[in-house]
């Protein structure tokens, strides 16, 4: 690897692969709430009715 | 105002000495720490003295600022110095005084064993020396009343506080372990001219940050 | 609450922005010059030196939306401080990460005190003091208020840490693959085009952040 291009690589897998993650992270994170949230509402409109 | 304050301060730690008698024995015991775990030679420790003389008085400062400030944590008394009618940005000054007058009580008491137990010989140029000395407690002081005020009523303050000041203070470490590297060796002042300034400007800036937020933090 | 990418404008700015970051990639592997004795190990400073930008500039964010949380004591400057802390501390990981990794053959050992590496250490270490007084201030309208604290006084410490770090081991200059403006333009150019994309994805990263904090403490209202 006398060109080091192992190393740059290593960099941009792991650069692109943390941002990617961090994405599909925050989806899931976002719709799972967004579940929870759903719940807890339809909750508060059947004690309305 | 700000004398009344700090008057009361002084006060309550003379009748006690709880602070700097206890900030004095865990220098000691810091210092006997040094000495036990390094069997090296005298030239090798008189190279890292400066960095463990004010790693020692960083660990100190903990102990002492932790102090200061549980005074108040103890019967609530935090909350009525908070609703009397005074700029709040005082009790952080107050707080910054004090712990800077204990500290250097502390440090004058520890000069001598520290030199003696360490086999280190005297700076040079001892009024310089102690001049350095008082901005450096200045500076670590004001970094670490600021600090304390946010940490002390959180949950785990005493880690926090500790985890939060360290690396906020380690500009601070670096040029003390700086200037006071230079003083012992008889350096002239341009050599460590730019970490004095350093220093200068932590203790402009953080005096004044501080005295700033402190309104800000304490409000109810 | 809608998700975040139903939106129209946020859905196409994912895919435009995703697009440039392809372009970027494309751009530093085709167009930019091979310097010699660094090879392809110099390409990694088209990423490594813009996640650093990105991670100062979010924590200057922090301390921005703490000082405006105390000026107008809304609680949306709490949640976007908090939302630049955490987008600040995911970049500054990268480049504590990425530094060794480009450190290794450039310099032959993975970690040197190099005065902007030593700096982003340090800020990370205060942030993680920051994310521990979040988790154990105590009441919650407290916390609010140290955090904006401690943002304000993080980034205040910036330039006081960077000189004192500078001048603290001289022998040691910023590597001269780090000094901008002595580059030439085949490698200036392409920088900046990376440093605008690593920004871009920045604000989009940041606008999702605060969307979903915000989700969560709908949530906990109501539950």
């Amino acid at each position: 690897m006398y060109n080091f291009f192992g190393y740059f690589m290593a960099v941009y897998f792991i650069v692109f692969g943390i941002i990617l993650g961090w994405f599909i992270i925050q989806l899931r994170i976002e719709s799972r709430l967004l579940i929870k949230n759903k719940n807890s509402n339809e909750g508060v409109n059947l004690d309305e009715t | 105002m700000f004398f009344t304050l700090l008057k009361k301060e002084l006060f309550v730690e003379f009748r006690s000495r709880e602070v700097t008698f206890s900030m004095i024995v865990f220098g000691l015991s810091i210092i006997l720490t040094f000495a036990l775990s390094s069997n090296v030679s005298p030239t090798i420790i008189a190279n890292y003295a400066p960095g463990m003389f004010w790693i020692m008085v960083l660990f100190v400062a903990v102990i002492g600022v932790h102090r200061t400030f549980s005074y108040e944590k103890e019967f609530d008394a935090f909350s009525m110095l908070i609703s009397a009618p005074i700029d709040r940005g005082l009790i952080f000054l107050t707080k910054w005084m004090s712990g800077f007058i204990f500290l250097t009580i502390m440090e004058a008491l520890i000069l001598i064993p520290f030199f003696k137990f360490l086999m280190i010989d005297f700076p040079l140029q001892p009024w310089i020396a102690i001049g350095t000395t008082l901005l450096i407690n200045c500076a670590i002081m004001a970094i670490a009343s600021l600090v304390s005020g946010i940490a002390m009523r959180a949950r785990l303050s005493e880690v926090l506080l500790p985890i939060l000041l360290f690396p906020l203070v380690s500009p601070v470490i670096i040029a003390a372990t700086k200037i006071s590297g230079s003083i012992m060796v008889g350096d002239p002042y341009s050599f460590w001219k730019i970490w004095l300034l350093i220093i200068l400007t932590v203790i402009v800036i953080f005096g004044l940050v501080g005295y700033t937020l402190f309104d800000f933090i304490t409000e109810e | 609450m809608k998700p975040f990418f139903n939106n129209k404008t946020n859905r196409s700015g994912l895919v435009l922005i995703a697009a440039m970051m392809l372009f970027n990639v494309w751009n530093v592997i085709m167009n930019t010059p091979m310097v010699p004795e660094q090879h392809w190990a110099q390409k990694i400073f088209y990423v490594h030196v813009p996640s650093a930008w990105v991670g100062f500039l979010s924590y200057f964010v922090v301390m921005v939306a703490g000082i405006l949380f105390f000026m107008k004591k809304d609680d949306y400057w709490d949640l976007v401080g908090l939302a630049a802390a955490e987008i600040g501390t995911v970049f500054m990981s990268l480049v504590l990460i990425t530094g060794p990794i480009w450190a290794k053959p450039i310099w032959g050992k993975p970690w040197i005190w190099e005065p902007r590496l030593t700096t982003t250490l340090i800020l990370f270490l205060i942030y993680i003091g920051y994310f521990m007084m979040r988790t154990f201030g105590g009441h919650i309208e407290r916390v609010k208020r140290y955090a904006a604290a401690v943002g304000i006084i993080a980034f205040v410490d910036v330039p006081i840490i960077f000189v004192s770090v500078k001048f603290w081991t001289p022998e040691i200059q910023s590597h001269p693959q780090v000094e901008m403006a002595q580059q030439p333009a085949d490698i200036l150019i392409p920088f900046l085009l990376s440093l605008s994309i690593f920004t871009l994805l920045y604000v989009l990263m940041l606008k999702y952040r605060i969307h979903v904090i915000r989700i969560n403490s709908r949530v906990r209202a109501n539950v």
